[in-house]
């Protein structure tokens, strides 16, 4: 029979046996986190927008702007600062920015040093289109479907681009009745790898004059449309190049053509 | 010499042969009305006859016959043909009438009266075999021990004992296993020693029956031989509630150190472990998806399982390869004294169970399940797929007919064969598989009268299929054998792509394919060989040898673009081991040093694993466990985490660069107090873990892309925790209450400088199981609380202005696992109906409630930001959810 004694010398050990365990370092979170928004690209001014992250359960709901920050940007070798204009918006005029180029962006915030780089693209090669009409047909007896637009490019380095589409006319004039009064008059797809994109006639939704932008993207452009999942379960950290910050910092740089897209039972407008 | 041998032999071979002759050839000239134990009585003092039987067997059987100067052998042929039953004459000119599936040299042993003579010897040895009075099954892992005092031993999976240094030949062996009634074998001075046939009877879940007496036992057993050991009768699993099926894994869950609030999983995570941490054996092979259902229910058929076994954690150096536990489960082999047949159908499923045997040697099972719709499939599918998102491609076309299938199945099927006394042969198969499509029929071409086609796939299947044949040998009482050769395939596949096709008017066409595949494919084929060597009565020794040859594949393709991760892996990994179970201080102190070795070929390095195993019993009813282990995972499987896709993990094999070769060092120290009704147990635990992978989905960019194969995140953890366990075992009403404190900590360098709780860790966590039976009914009822899971939830929010001018949402994240989901609490209640068909055959009709006060548990969050606000929204587990199910069996 275990004596009493025994039994304490036993609840000791098991108290011994816990008692004996490290301390863990669990941690809190910071939400007092910047999001930048830039895109640069050739001809235009550089546009840096830096805006708070909207915090979760906060008393302040976020998302506001940040002003007064001493953000700059080297280019080619020369730190500038940039100027603070309006709703967060921080430019830098009279800067010519190439393609090729490399950027490197530096502020403080909250006590941290965020930062980021990039370059700016090469334009895309080659673009064309293997037709500039698209023919909208009308689906009954008979029908035969009109052959796609080939939309192609040059790309043997497996560079990142993605195609726009914006209806460009102001009061252009919808293919089929649509609940919405405004349909989006622009679509894309996701950031591809390849060297061509078909165009379907069902892809349009207005008739008239359309820009086709093709882009030259950096790989943390395409990486922002990965699915990061929106639940408890699968939540993960947005994908960023921005150093201690969020958002996004890159490069761009585009090709344009234009194509008309019109009933098949019209005569062709051409470009 | 050689020569005389020879003739003195067959001089002997002979004589015998006549004598067996001339006892067959006695007349028999009688009239018998009787039972047949009467009628033998009568010939054996008409005709001076010697017979040997079961008394309490053969009066059941009714003898009308009169032969008339009929040779005995023609009355014993006529008896046996019958009844089941063959005969045989001894050496000593007994007769002996047994059961057809009996074997020559076993003997039943019948005592079951206090012996009160002298005894006539001490400290000698027990051997035997343990089987089920009705089917003759062997009955693996029965405890036996000498009333009164610690010493006792297990029979090993083939039924086969060897108990030394019983006292004295007048003592009380009493047989112990779950879902039977208790066995007392009173020895005496002319009881047999070896080759002793022992039979158990099934519990009766009827009463009135003659059995009515005896003690009614609870489902679950804990052993009294080591750490962390359960057992569950699979019989008397209908009698917990369940949701939809009886459940073996979801019954394991109520155990304390085994997480029940993952309704979702049936998986088992034990002791900080995660369910890939669990070694699950099913007649030997390994089965890697233990899930249908999304997770709902396990893939294990409860009709076609005769034993199972859990070891939580300080295992035997018999078993490897994982960090937290291992399950062996073994597979019925089958009825050896006829036909019969079993069915259950439920809400959820049909299920049938055949067992019948081929001559005398050979006995087979067969059985099935699938699932069918009903409402309650519906719910639980619903629950799954409602959040379900569309295939990502891209401009999709409208149109065509989606019509979702979805069902589950899982087929078992042994065969074994007995071909001498001492040999057995079993071969044994499992299939089960899961297929969930979503797709969109083909659209296009004729509908439109055009030239082109779009088809959208969204399939997502998984299952496992698995093999062994087995041969066991017991060379003599103290050495035994066991050689096995497996295979087992598990495969993963979904698929959410749309694929299409254009003409053009000159009759060229262009193929198109979008979305994306994974594709995960594991093989393991594995032959082991175990021996097990009763040395004296304190050394009873195992060693063995294994290699494995794991070969797994997973890839993921984008096909927009390229194949992002394509891992093809395989290895081979040498096992030896080495164990001895010492019994010291007069069988007091039960301790098992083993030391296990492997030898992986991909990291081309060898892997020790010691292991201690002790248990020291003060008294019959006091005593102290406590055990150490080290323990090395090869192969593990990576959760995705990805509720909405169906196919949540895969499985990937180490390789010592991006997916290190996972270890584990274990701590148990616990004591228990048991009487004859009432078992107190406490067990403290400790876990160091290394090497823990953990996927993301988070991506990395550089200059040159995107990249997706850095998403494995490697670290280590610990998890410590206090099992409490009280339990009334025997009784009309038996339960337990379960309560676990634990915490569970892992650090990956990747998600930062600290430490966090894992996704599985669970704080508190308390089980109420009670079962009382009445009548012919059986009630049930669980209450389960566990505090609410971690999870990692938004830090905020953020929106970016896209370069088409649209916005897209971000959610970012706080630290990992900073915040805890709401306390899980859940109450499950059931009632059962057993009666008789026809008067034998056994039928229950079962109801059960779960979650019976409908409390909203909540599963996960999903978060939006809308008008600059970060919105969260609660999905929840199932709520209020009857069943019925209905169960037969012939006999």
């Amino acid at each position: 029979m275990i004596t009493i004694k025994s039994r304490y010398i036993l609840l000791f050990s098991l108290l011994l046996f816990f008692s004996s365990c490290e301390k863990v370092n669990l941690q809190t979170a910071d939400p007092n986190v910047a999001v930048v928004e830039s895109y640069i690209n050739p001809g235009n001014e550089i546009q840096v927008k830096i805006k708070k992250q909207i915090v979760f359960d906060g008393d302040d709901s976020g998302g506001g702007f940040i002003e007064n920050l001493s953000v700059k940007i080297q280019h080619n070798g020369d730190w500038e600062e940039l100027v603070y204009k309006y709703d967060s918006i921080y430019v830098l005029e009279n800067t010519l920015v190439e393609s090729g180029d490399a950027f490197e962006i530096e502020f403080e915030y909250n006590e941290k040093i965020i930062k980021s780089e990039t370059s700016i693209p090469f334009p895309p090669n080659s673009f064309q289109s293997s037709s500039s009409t698209v023919e909208i047909p009308t689906i009954g007896p008979g029908y035969e479907p009109p052959e796609p637009t080939l939309l192609t490019w040059s790309n043997p380095d497996s560079e990142y681009h993605m195609v726009v589409i914006e209806s460009t006319d102001e009061d252009a004039e919808l293919i089929n009745d649509s609940d919405d009064d405004h349909p989006p008059k622009t679509f894309r797809n996701a950031p591809i790898q390849g060297d061509e994109q078909e165009l379907h006639f069902r892809n349009f939704t207005y008739y008239g004059r359309h820009r086709v932008i093709l882009y030259r993207l950096n790989p943390e452009y395409a990486a922002l449309y990965e699915d990061l999942g929106s639940s408890s379960l699968d939540l993960t950290a947005p994908t960023s190049n921005i150093e201690n910050g969020l958002g996004i910092f890159t490069g761009i740089n585009a090709d344009i053509l234009y194509i008309n897209v019109v009933s098949a039972s019209k005569s062709y407008e051409k470009q | 010499m050689n020569k005389l041998s020879t003739t003195l032999f067959l001089l002997f071979v002979s004589l015998v042969s006549y004598g067996q002759e001339d006892i067959l050839e006695t007349n028999i000239d009688s009239w018998f009305c009787c039972d047949l134990d009467a009628a033998l009585i009568d010939m054996s003092e008409t005709y001076n006859l010697k017979f040997h039987y079961d008394k309490a067997k053969l009066k059941e059987i009714r003898f009308t016959e009169h032969p008339r100067n009929k040779p005995l052998k023609e009355v014993l042929d006529n008896i046996c043909k019958y009844n089941k039953l063959k005969y045989f004459v001894n050496d000593d000119q007994t007769i002996w009438i047994v059961d057809k599936w009996f074997k020559r040299g076993q003997e039943t042993v019948f005592e079951t009266k206090v012996y009160h003579g002298a005894s006539s010897k001490n400290n000698f040895s027990i051997a035997g075999q343990i089987v089920d009075e009705l089917s003759h099954e062997s009955l693996p892992f029965v405890s036996i021990s000498v009333k009164g005092n610690t010493k006792g031993t297990i029979s090993n999976v083939d039924g086969n004992f060897t108990l030394i240094n019983v006292p004295t030949d007048t003592s009380t062996i009493v047989f112990s296993y779950i879902g039977y009634e208790k066995k007392e074998v009173f020895l005496s001075p002319k009881t047999i020693t070896t080759n002793m046939l022992i039979s158990l009877k099934q519990q009766a879940l009827v009463l009135n029956e003659v059995n009515v007496t005896a003690e009614i036992q609870d489902v679950m057993q804990v052993s009294k031989q080591q750490a962390g050991i359960f057992k569950m009768s699979p019989i008397k699993l209908q009698t917990l509630p369940n949701l939809g099926e009886k459940d073996i894994l979801r019954s394991f869950q109520l155990m304390p150190g085994i997480s029940a609030a993952n309704e979702n999983s049936s998986g088992l995570y034990v002791r900080g472990g995660t369910p890939d941490q669990v070694l699950v054996l099913y007649d030997g092979f390994t089965v890697y998806n233990v899930e249908h259902m999304f997770g709902f229910f396990s893939a294990f058929n409860s009709n076609a399982i005769k034993d199972v076994q859990l070891f939580k954690g300080g295992f035997d150096a018999k078993y490897g390869g994982r960090l937290a536990s291992v399950v062996e489960i073994t597979g019925k082999d089958g009825n050896q004294k006829g036909f019969n047949i079993a069915g259950d159908v439920s809400m959820m499923s049909a299920n049938g169970f055949v067992e019948f045997p081929i001559g005398n040697k050979v006995t087979a099972t067969l059985s099935g399940r699938r699932s069918w719709k009903s409402p309650l499939y519906d719910k639980i599918f619903e629950q799954y797929t409602e959040t379900e998102e569309g295939p990502q491609t891209g401009f999709r076309l409208g149109g065509g007919t989606q019509q979702t299938t979805s069902y589950f199945y899982d087929v078992n099927a042994k065969l074994t064969y007995n071909p001498t006394e001492k040999d057995r042969i079993s071969f044994s198969f499992y299939n089960g598989k899961d297929e969930l499509d979503n797709s969109l029929s083909p659209m296009g071409g004729g509908k439109f009268g055009g030239n082109f086609s779009i088809e959208s796939v969204d399939e997502t299947s998984w299952g496992n299929t698995g093999a062994s044949i087995n041969w066991s040998r017991q060379f003599n009482d103290r050495f035994y054998m066991n050689a096995l050769a497996s295979y087992s395939n598990y495969f993963s596949l979904r698929d959410k792509s749309s694929s299409g096709s254009m003409q053009n008017a000159s009759g060229e066409s262009t193929s198109f394919t979008r979305g994306i595949t994974e594709d995960n494919n594991l093989l393991d084929y594995t032959s082991k060989v175990d021996f097990e060597y009763q040395l004296n009565e304190s050394n009873h020794i195992q060693f063995g040898a294994q290699l494995t040859h794991n070969d797994i594949d997973y890839t993921y393709v984008n096909a927009d673009t390229l194949t992002i991760i394509d891992r093809k892996t395989d290895g081979q990994i040498y096992t030896g081991y080495l164990q001895d179970k010492m019994k010291l201080f007069d069988g007091k102190l039960i301790i098992t040093p083993g030391l296990r070795y492997n030898y992986f070929s991909e990291t081309q390095k060898n892997y020790f694993e010691p292991r201690l195993i002790s248990v020291y019993n003060f008294s019959d009813k006091w005593r102290i466990k406590a055990s150490y282990g080290n323990y090395y995972q090869f192969a593990s499987r990576v959760l995705r985490e990805d509720v909405t896709g169906g196919s949540r993990d895969f499985w990937v094999l180490a390789d010592d660069d991006q997916l290190p070769v996972s270890s584990s060092t274990q701590y148990i120290l616990g004591a228990a107090y048991e009487t004859k009704d009432y078992l107190f147990d406490v067990e403290a635990f400790y876990k160091d873990m290394d090497n823990i992978t953990e996927y993301s989905l988070r991506v990395k960019t550089d200059r040159t892309g995107i990249d997706y194969s850095e998403n494995f995140f490697t670290g280590y953890g610990t998890a410590r925790g206090i099992d409490v366990l009280v339990q009334k075992k025997y009784g009309n009403f038996t339960g337990w209450v379960a309560y676990t404190w634990s915490q569970v900590i892992h650090h990956i360098d990747e998600y930062g400088d600290y430490d966090f709780y894992a996704a599985h860790d669970v704080t508190h966590e308390l089980k109420l199981v009670g079962t009382y039976k009445w009548k012919n009914w059986d009630f049930g009822a669980t209450w389960i609380y566990a505090t609410g899971r971690p999870y990692t939830a938004p830090e905020g929010g953020y929106e970016l202005t896209l370069l088409d001018g649209t916005t897209a949402d971000f959610i970012n994240v706080s630290v990992k696992n900073g915040n805890r989901l709401p306390a899980y609490h859940r109450l499950d209640l059931s009632a059962n109906y057993n009666f008789k068909v026809g008067g034998k055959s056994p039928a229950s009709i079962g109801f059960s409630i779960f979650n019976a006060y409908n409390r909203s548990n909540v599963w996960y969050n999903e978060y939006e930001i809308v008008d600059n606000e970060v919105i969260e929204t609660p999905v929840y587990y199932l709520n209020f959810t009857p069943n019925i199910n209905l169960t037969f069996k012939l006999k």
